[in-house]
């Protein structure tokens, strides 16, 4: 698990390498003309934060054997990954509706890019936490029983940091 | 050489037990298989066949060059098919060719493992090899691509080729590919090393698969992102690597090299782990330097991430980056040297058997050093700038990568078939094909410094007619390899239907593959083997009545042998 996060991390962290450079290539950043980023981005960052803190709180239940409050808590992880995704796309929409379609500047394409690559990694992520979510209302994850909880939480932290990354770096002005 | 009753087993008293190859019947028992042997034996069959259509452009590329103005094909024709036979023999058949075909073979059975750690993933990781083998095979149906493999921007956006996306989305999924398979074998040989095999009994073959493993998943994402991006630079023409619209092109080539140098060692680790086992199993003496070539593996994984500059000594890279890459560069030289004076000392008064695998071998260690070593040149900044795009540079790069990771492969290929296939090839037919092959290789490729030296550029279509004599010298050669080559189907594929029975370890390798029959049940081991040393040759002897040799445990380590 943690050879695929590395693994993860090496695709995404090039992407940012390749944002940093196309960043340190021109004077103004964003470059004069770029519209806000839409404030729907820190929606979206909170969802996700839930997201990856309730999947732990479903990590600890399952460790103390409450069953019934993993099956909830699960469910409840799914709902805000799907939310964080809906976030995800008004944000496009509107960055779109307020003229900054990608082939506006590169500030534009590095946007459309990073969150892009991230949305992708969250549907990656949808799938087997749907799985486990399903597997949690059987009742499957025990105290004694739940490395594919752990993975797949593990999975969503990971997903959440390269988020607090990217959403950094698309903030930092100069 | 050795005379064996050709169809009597011997070794295998008719049991209830059958080998992996006859335990199920039909297509899609091969399709849906799960059994990492015939997985790899689906790999070796795709990977020879991409070589064999990498060969024929190849021979035509050297058909082409025969004269100084056209022979045979037009200047795009020609472009093209450089392309092609670059593109397929790097993505579909060096990278994945040791790893994928042979490693899948080998590596649980060393392990005495009974398959990968994720059989599912390995089936998968096949798959899309097929897809982008597919994928190459539409470029050229779709108008073909003629960037040369490196797809060098603004050339690879502004073409107008039809199977530039076609090729750069299979390199996507063939990349892909590649990650799964070094995942499987990195959790493979962390999990499932059987009792007795500490890290440091592992045999140098898995070392180096597990070096190797780590660049795949480290290194390959990264040519993942940049293929994306050029894929998208060319439908949307955003300005992402285009100068004209503010774009870098040389941001592209710090991407690709990023990832395609370390791919240069994904090519040559596992070659070298075949090596170790080949010159320690027939010199029949324990592998000099053991714990140095394990580290070497690790060493050189480690380096080829920081070296990637010197493929653009003269992009416009800045002086002070040039001159550090050009300095670690030189630093991978070390752990290379470290492995062939080990080789050399572990040949030093052994007993060397010249059995065919052990002629791949040595021609590796030869066609190597002549390929590393003419690395110098072109990592010396001086130098490089004289030889850069010239034909010295083709002719090193297949010194390392054809001669020596090929080469090696097919080394391993005759030195695993018995064990694969349950049969003997022609040991006599062997030694001829190797002596073709290794003539072949040198005619082809050692002119060619001597042409790059002299200022002839490397995917020229024409030439001055003073580069005639080396250019015919060298289109000789290819013929006289080819030749080897198909000598090499031949025999092994006589071999695979007429060949005499082989025995469980026909070589005297101490390596547990040789442990179970030839070839291997389906399950491998009945139960997991206890691994001992992997070059201990003491208690391995030859026992004339199957011709193959068998372990005679000793008692007491201490014992000498008075008694004879």
């Amino acid at each position: 698990m943690a050879l695929l996060l590395a693994s993860l991390a090496m695709g995404l962290g090039a992407a940012l390498v390749f944002y940093f450079a196309m960043r340190a290539r021109l004077p103004q950043w964003p470059p004069p003309g770029t519209p806000p980023l839409p404030a729907g981005l820190w929606l979206s960052t909170g969802l996700l934060l839930a997201a990856s803190a309730v999947l732990h709180a479903a990590l600890r239940a399952a460790r103390r054997d409450r069953l019934v409050t993993v099956r909830r808590l699960t469910r409840a992880a799914f709902a805000l990954a799907l939310a964080f995704l809906f976030s995800q796309a008004a944000v496009w929409f509107t960055a779109y509706a307020r003229q900054m379609p990608p082939q506006l500047n590169m500030y534009a394409i590095t946007f459309y890019l990073l969150t892009g690559l991230h949305a992708l990694h969250i549907v990656g992520g949808l799938i087997p936490l749907g799985c486990v979510a399903a597997r949690a209302a059987r009742g499957r994850y025990t105290a004694g029983n739940h490395a594919g909880l752990r993975y797949c939480a593990l999975y969503w932290h990971f997903v959440d940091v390269v988020w607090l990354v990217m959403f950094a770096a698309l903030h930092m002005t100069r | 050489m050795t005379a064996f009753s050709p169809g009597v087993a011997l070794d295998r008293p008719a049991g209830p037990r059958t080998d992996y190859l006859r335990v199920r019947a039909g297509l899609a028992s091969w399709l849906f298989t799960l059994d990492h042997k015939r997985i790899g034996v689906m790999y070796l069959v795709g990977i020879l066949g991409a070589f064999l259509l990498g060969g024929i452009f190849a021979l035509l590329i050297r058909t082409e060059l025969l004269t100084p103005a056209r022979t045979v094909m037009s200047a795009d024709r020609y472009n093209q098919f450089f392309t092609l036979h670059g593109a397929i023999m790097t993505f579909l058949v060096i990278i994945p060719g040791i790893p994928a075909a042979l490693g899948n073979f080998v590596l649980p059975i060393m392990l005495g493992a009974r398959d990968l750690a994720f059989p599912r993933i390995n089936l998968a990781s096949f798959y899309l090899w097929v897809l982008g083998a597919v994928l190459a095979v539409l470029a050229i149906v779709l108008g073909s691509v003629d960037t040369g493999w490196t797809f060098y921007v603004p050339y690879a956006t502004e073409t107008t080729m039809g199977g530039v996306i076609p090729v750069l989305l299979g390199a996507f999924v063939l990349g892909f590919s590649s990650i799964f398979t070094g995942l499987n074998f990195i959790v493979t040989i962390h999990k499932m090393r059987p009792p007795g095999m500490t890290w440091f009994r592992l045999p140098l073959f898995l070392w180096a698969l597990y070096a190797t493993a780590i660049i795949q998943i480290l290194a390959t994402p990264v040519l993942g992102i940049t293929l994306v991006l050029l894929i998208i630079e060319r439908v949307f023409k955003l300005g992402i690597f285009l100068p004209a619209l503010g774009g870098d092109p040389v941001l592209y080539q710090h991407f690709f090299w990023f990832y395609s140098h370390p791919a240069v060692y994904i090519m040559i680790l596992p070659a070298m782990g075949i090596v170790s086992e080949l010159i320690s199993v027939f010199s029949r003496k324990h592998i000099f330097g053991y714990t140095f070539i394990a580290f070497s593996s690790i060493a050189i994984a480690v380096f080829g991430f920081f070296v990637w500059g010197h493929h653009m000594f003269v992009s416009g890279q800045s002086t002070m980056l040039t001159t550090i890459f050009s300095l670690l560069t030189y630093s991978v030289s070390i752990p290379s040297a470290v492995k062939v004076f080990n080789w050399l000392a572990t040949m030093y008064r052994g007993s060397i058997a010249l059995k065919t695998p052990m002629l791949y071998a040595l021609a590796f260690i030869f066609l190597f050093g002549i390929g590393g070593l003419t690395g110098l040149f072109l990592g010396a900044l001086a130098t490089d700038v004289h030889l850069t795009d010239t034909y010295f540079v083709v002719a090193h790069f297949h010194y390392v990568m054809m001669g020596s990771t090929l080469i090696a492969m097919i080394g391993g290929l005759h030195y695993w078939w018995p064990k694969m296939t349950g049969r003997m090839y022609s040991e006599r037919a062997g030694v001829i094909a190797w002596a073709l092959v290794f003539v072949g290789f040198n005619l082809t490729f050692f002119p060619q410094f001597i042409m790059g030296a002299h200022g002839m550029p490397r995917r020229y279509y024409n030439y001055p007619p003073e580069f005639a004599l080396l250019h015919q010298l060298s289109t000789v050669g290819a013929y006289l390899m080819a030749v080897g080559f198909f000598l090499t189907a031949a025999y092994l594929l006589h071999a695979l239907f007429r060949g005499a029975r082989a025995p469980a370890n026909p070589w005297g390798g101490a390596t547990l593959e040789w442990r179970c029959a030839s070839p291997p049940p389906t399950e491998n081991f009945e139960h997991p083997p206890v691994a001992g040393d992997p070059y201990d040759y003491s208690d391995i002897e030859y026992d004339p009545q199957t011709g193959g040799y068998v372990h005679v445990p000793r008692p007491a380590p201490a014992a000498p042998a008075a008694v004879h």
